[in-house]
């Protein structure tokens, strides 16, 4: 007999995911715990485990297209040869009703269904070829609280604690049987850092004694497996195939950096504002992009999208990985109001309460090592983004002046770029304007 | 070198079996060393022939209450010897399966005692003294543990016995004094008053079974009284001699110091247990004891030396069949490489098979006290359970206990006719993380004795429908 398979709900807030790709194909015989396909939900990408056995018959719901939670995505069957045009029929009837009668009472009352999910915004957000529709966008979600019910695997227990702390129970690991969240999870479960100027963590001094973390004094370090979250899977999953499946390229280019050294410091007499070079650098980054347009691409296999937009994502470090909120539009908007963005991004990014909009989609990465002391590094490109700029820090360069010794400010700039979108060439020349740019930082101001 | 294997477990008790068993379904080469019977103590002298003993009191009593259930019997008397060979057979019985499970799971038995040579290296001597070396690359040690000897009890299998003998009693004492009210004592002294003895049950701590709830302890006394039995709680023991053989004179001590003097033909003593540590080469391959004499473990059952294992009694903590076999189970996994989590022995259950029975899990409402847990108590009487009148079983109830703040399932105690069997759903919802909610929610099927579970969880936020 033949079975529908659906969409399934992999996030508590999940209404709508992308079938991002198929990990079989039709004929395939399926056994229970088989990867099915990776479907990108609003906050990840998973793959999705088969729960039933039988050959897969038909593919509804192709690679790269989304669906509902819910939706039919392909049909199985017990036997290989089995006739299902009958049930495929039937199938696909019901499928339309449902979806006709879920779309019907949703834009009725939009403003306040959508206010749990993850509405469908702005096309470039989904890396499947979408339309640009007129569809009003979403208000962005609250940090999604608990959802009773929801297909997060945890104990009642580690629920009810986990409301009353205010935890979001989504992403968390567990380490009960299947990844199951108990009450151990809750417990040892570490907010994210609340604000970014956090001070030193002192966390785990609670005990009486302050034991020294270097020399024959300090404690033996524990060996210990640490279960991969949600975030360090996909860190790991994307930057893999990203590094491995990227014909990449790095251009290095050294910047004086005399002159915005000179603007921050009138900058920052204004009251108010705190400009750091970092927010100066994403400004000049997106005016560079508009010059350059292919720069801001995204390869999609079998073509290039060059994006109209340009949305710039800048990577921020949070506890247990890392996360790049997505300053809109960079090259509209003026450096006080990308300051002030990038500064509230930041901190809701290290409280953990990014909402999906603010992380999802993008069209060029900046990665900023500069405050720790590096002078120049190289960064994984963030697919299916074109490049990436890595900035390194601002160090003190002699250089000689009609043959007297003098000084210079200087930072260097290392973009990593995918070859099938960018060429060596093009990639220098975009380097080459940032640097005019950042070399005349008043340029800015048009 | 004669043989030599992936792990070899040392004992066949309820621990060692199933480690045996779980290590050769992981793919590893098993022996298991013995020196006495397969199953060791649980199957051949514990848990399971004692189980047969406390089914033919059962019947006994339910032979003298015949009439209430509108039966005249007539000439009932007791076959003691009978009571005991049926006993014995079920003993044998279980053994003979777990020599099936060991061929079945292709795991080598070796009769013999063990001994740790050097690490990874055993020596087992027969009975006949013949000796033979195996090796071993894991060694699970479930040697389990023997009666504490008293030098004031001298046990000597007719005037001062164990349980051991007490198992295997060719004649039924008239009077007995037990000393020691835990599980064993609890047990004997209803199993003897039943069928007719007059028994002197005594226990230091202010309580009968002295892990249990203080309110779950004191219905059991009240119905150990009403039963006929003599219970001493409180009361320490004095001077206990055998004038001659058969005739046994003790001095009970009571909490207010008077004394009390006693004559009766056996004493049956059942004061705490010591692991079984000696002669086992511990010493030689530095495996290392703790204060109380138990082998040392981490929380995957490893000794002081990688790669030896030690579980059950012999390992320490709470000394039940089943807590061994779960430890069986964690070390077997550690040596497979996949060992996630320790055991919880917060979650290990423990039931005592005297009518009515006691079964518990979890904290006592003293312990969430001690802690400072805020709780929320749930009871429910077996007299308000139609099923419990109509089986003529309405003594005891349910005692649920929850966290007040989250409403989990903290501690599950019963009393009552089926406790033991009804415990399991709860030692799941602990497991599982339940709380009251889940307990109530659940349909639980009517007529049962488990619908006071579900009612104990209603109560607990007083919304019980039938109290």
């Amino acid at each position: 007999m033949p079975t529908s398979m659906l969409m399934p709900s992999l996030s508590p807030t999940m209404e709508e995911g992308v079938l991002a790709k198929w990990l079989v194909k039709e004929g395939d015989f399926i056994k229970p715990g088989m990867m099915l396909c990776s479907v990108e939900t609003d906050k990840t990408t998973v793959d999705y485990e088969s729960m039933d056995e039988g050959f897969l018959r038909k593919i509804i719901i192709p690679g790269g297209s989304p669906a509902k939670v819910n939706q039919l995505i392909a049909i199985l069957s017990e036997e290989k040869e089995e006739d299902i045009s009958a049930y495929l029929e039937k199938a696909m009837k019901k499928n339309e009703e449902q979806l006709a009668a879920k779309s019907a009472p949703k834009a009725a009352s939009a403003p306040a269904a959508t206010s749990n999910g993850s509405g469908p915004a702005r096309a470039t957000y989904a890396p499947a070829p979408p339309v640009r529709t007129a569809t009003a966008v979403a208000a962005p979600a609250p940090a999604a609280v608990v959802a009773a019910g929801g297909r997060v695997k945890a104990s009642p227990l580690a629920r009810r604690m986990a409301e009353d702390a205010g935890i979001t129970l989504d992403g968390m690991a567990g380490s009960g049987p299947n990844g199951r969240i108990v009450k151990y999870d809750v417990e040892n479960y570490k907010p994210l850092a609340a604000a970014p100027s956090a001070a030193p963590v002192k966390g785990k001094s609670e005990g009486p004694v302050q034991r020294p973390l270097y020399g024959s004094l300090a404690p033996i370090l524990p060996t210990q497996d640490i279960a991969l979250n949600m975030m360090r899977k996909t860190i790991g999953k994307r930057l893999l195939e990203s590094s491995q499946g990227t014909p990449e390229f790095f251009v290095t280019m050294k910047v004086d950096m005399g002159a915005v050294n000179g603007l921050r410091s009138q900058l920052n007499r204004a009251p108010g504002y705190k400009v750091s070079v970092n927010d100066i650098v994403t400004k000049a980054t997106a005016f560079a992009l508009r010059e350059f347009p292919t720069v801001n691409s995204a390869y999609y296999g079998d073509f290039i999208r060059q994006n109209g937009n340009i949305d710039i994502c800048v990577a921020v470090s949070i506890e247990g990985g890392l996360i790049t909120p997505i300053v809109r539009d960079a090259d509209q908007k003026g450096l006080g109001q990308i300051s002030s963005e990038i500064k509230s991004l930041v901190a809701k990014a290290k409280a953990g309460k990014l909402a999906p909009e603010e992380y999802q989609g993008g069209t060029f990465t900046i990665s900023n090592l500069g405050m720790y002391g590096v002078d120049e590094f190289t960064a994984i490109i963030n697919p299916p983004q074109a490049a990436i700029l890595a900035v390194g820090g601002i160090s003190q360069e002699v250089y000689l002046d009609g043959g007297v010794a003098k000084q210079k400010d200087v930072m260097k700039l290392t973009m990593t770029s995918d070859h099938r979108v960018v060429d060596g060439a093009l990639a220098a020349q975009f380097l080459s304007a940032l640097k005019s740019l950042l070399e005349n930082p008043v340029w800015l101001m048009l | 070198m004669d043989s030599s294997y992936d792990i070899v477990v040392i004992g066949s008790g309820p621990g060692g079996y199933v480690a045996a068993i779980k290590g050769s379904q992981g793919g590893k080469k098993v022996a298991i060393v013995e020196k006495s019977e397969l199953g060791g103590i649980c199957l051949n002298w514990g848990c399971i022939p004692t189980k047969a003993l406390l089914k033919s009191a059962e019947v006994a009593h339910y032979l003298k209450h015949a009439a209430d259930y509108g039966l005249n019997v007539k000439d009932v008397s007791i076959d003691y010897p009978k009571i005991m060979s049926r006993s014995r057979d079920v003993a044998k019985q279980n053994s003979n399966g777990v020599q099936f499970l060991m061929k079945k799971n292709k795991i080598d038995v070796i009769q013999g005692a063990a001994k740790l040579v050097a690490k990874g290296l055993i020596e087992v001597t027969d009975a006949q003294g013949g000796r033979k070396n195996i090796q071993a690359g894991n060694v699970i040690l479930a040697t389990g543990a023997s009666p504490r000897m008293f030098p004031q009890y001298p046990i000597d299998g007719s005037n001062f016995i164990t349980y051991r003998h007490a198992l295997d009693l060719k004649d039924q004492p008239k009077k007995l004094l037990i000393i020691g009210a835990g599980a064993i004592g609890v047990e004997f002294a209803y199993y003897f008053n039943t069928l007719g003895t007059e028994v002197h049950l005594v226990e230091m701590l202010p309580q009968i079974l002295p892990v249990e709830d203080e309110e779950i302890a004191k219905t059991l006394l009240a119905s150990f009284k009403k039963q006929g039995i003599n219970c001493y709680t409180a009361t320490k023991v004095g001077e206990v001699k055998a004038v001659k053989p058969g005739v046994i004179e003790a001095k009970l001590l009571d909490a207010a110091n008077k004394e009390i003097a006693l004559t009766v033909d056996r004493v049956l003593v059942a004061v705490g247990m010591v692991p079984n540590t000696k002669d086992l080469g511990l010493e030689q391959v530095g495996v290392k004891l703790d204060d109380r004499g138990f082998i040392k473990v981490d929380a995957f059952q490893e000794t002081s030396v990688k790669g030896i294992f030690a579980i059950g009694d012999v390992a320490g903590k709470q000394l039940l069949a089943h807590k061994a076999s779960a430890e069986g189970e964690v070390a077997v996994s550690k040596i497979l490489g996949h060992a996630k989590h320790g055991l919880d022995y917060g979650l290990i259950p423990g039931c005592t098979y005297c009518q009515p029975q006691v079964a518990s899990v979890g904290l006592t409402e003293k312990a969430c006290k001690e802690k400072n847990i805020a709780v929320k108590i749930g009871r429910f009487p077996f007299s308000a359970s139609g099923k419990a009148r109509a089986i003529g079983h309405t003594e005891g109830m349910v005692k649920l206990i929850f966290g007040a703040k989250f409403g989990e399932l903290l501690g599950a105690h019963i009393i009552g006719s089926e406790a033991t069997e009804m415990l399991a759903e709860l030692g799941l919802a602990m497991k599982l993380e339940s709380t009251y909610e889940e307990i109530m929610h659940s349909v639980h099927a009517h007529p049962t004795l488990s619908e006071a579970v579900m009612e104990a969880a209603m109560d607990s936020q007083g919304q019980s429908v039938h109290i």
